[in-house]
């Protein structure tokens, strides 16, 4: 998305023009958002970070270089503010990395959305990994950024990076398959169960 | 085996189609304008020294430029005056 940008614009944005901060603020904001309410999977703490990660860059735009690329350093703005966020939360919630939230925890603010059944279950997936492998699958499957930009958002070496996607991708395979198979069981068991 | 992977590529290409969760547009608004206030804050408040170099580059650029010109058309003139002279 970036290439598509006018290579003047960080400079635009450097001199305040408030056209160049639209071009951003309209290319980013929803791909931001999706990124941070699967990461909080809470609406309000995504929208209080995402507001967090605007005024960042307004108030950081100094030490932008010129033709850098604006999304992955929004991502790593948005990640890192996420990570602070979880570790304010205190020593209950754990680590960081390892924090995970129960996906069957009720309806996710996904299921609204959700168009069909299949997506609906990857967004389950995605909310049952731990955050270091959900990370990585959203940057990279969802948001479309480059493993090694990837790589830099998540401060990894490259190698570790591809350990790490192909680890994720693993883990969502399993888990899809996992869910599969207790449904069919279900499906095939269903009539001997009561409830 | 290959229908498992030809099936584990297909969900996991689910990824990219995912539906795009869409924040709240006041809100959205609200820290649109939040921004944009910063912005015209920090232009009218000269943007520091940087900002005020970064401003003068070109003319800067455009005057070297000019003076370097002005230098060689000099130096070429002096040198026809001097060949006429002979």
């Amino acid at each position: 998305m970036d290439e598509a940008f006018d290579p003047q614009l960080i400079d635009r944005l450097k001199s305040g023009d408030e056209r160049a901060f639209d071009v951003v603020y309209e290319a980013y904001r929803h791909r931001l958002f999706a990124y941070l309410i699967r990461m909080t999977r809470n609406r309000d703490v995504a929208e209080d970070l995402l507001e967090e990660t605007w005024l960042r860059l307004v108030d950081r735009i100094e030490t932008l270089r010129d033709g850098m690329k604006l999304g992955p350093w929004l991502f790593a703005v948005a990640r890192n503010l996420f990570l602070t966020h979880v570790r304010s939360l205190g020593p209950d919630i754990g680590d960081a990395g390892e924090w995970t939230e129960r996906a069957d925890e009720g309806a996710s603010p996904f299921d609204a959305v959700a168009a069909n059944e299949l997506a609906s279950r990857v967004e389950r997936g995605l909310a049952a990994m731990p955050v270091s492998y959900r990370e990585v699958l959203l940057l990279v499957g969802v948001q479309g950024l480059t493993p090694s930009e990837a790589a830099a958002v998540c401060e990894l070496t490259p190698e570790a990076m591809r350990q790490r996607l192909l680890r994720a991708r693993r883990m969502l395979a399993w888990w899809l398959n996992a869910r599969d198979g207790a449904k069919m069981n279900e499906g095939r068991h269903g009539g001997q169960r009561t409830r | 085996m290959a229908d498992n992977g030809r099936d584990e590529r297909w969900r996991l290409d689910t990824l990219s189609m995912l539906p795009e969760p869409r924040a709240d547009e006041e809100r959205a608004a609200r820290t649109r304008a939040r921004c944009l206030e910063v912005l015209a804050r920090q232009r009218a408040g000269g943007q520091g020294w940087r900002g005020r170099v970064r401003h003068w580059i070109p003319a800067l650029e455009a005057a070297g430029v000019a003076a370097l010109a002005l230098f060689y058309l000099g130096g070429a003139v002096r040198h026809a005056l001097t060949l006429l002279g002979r």
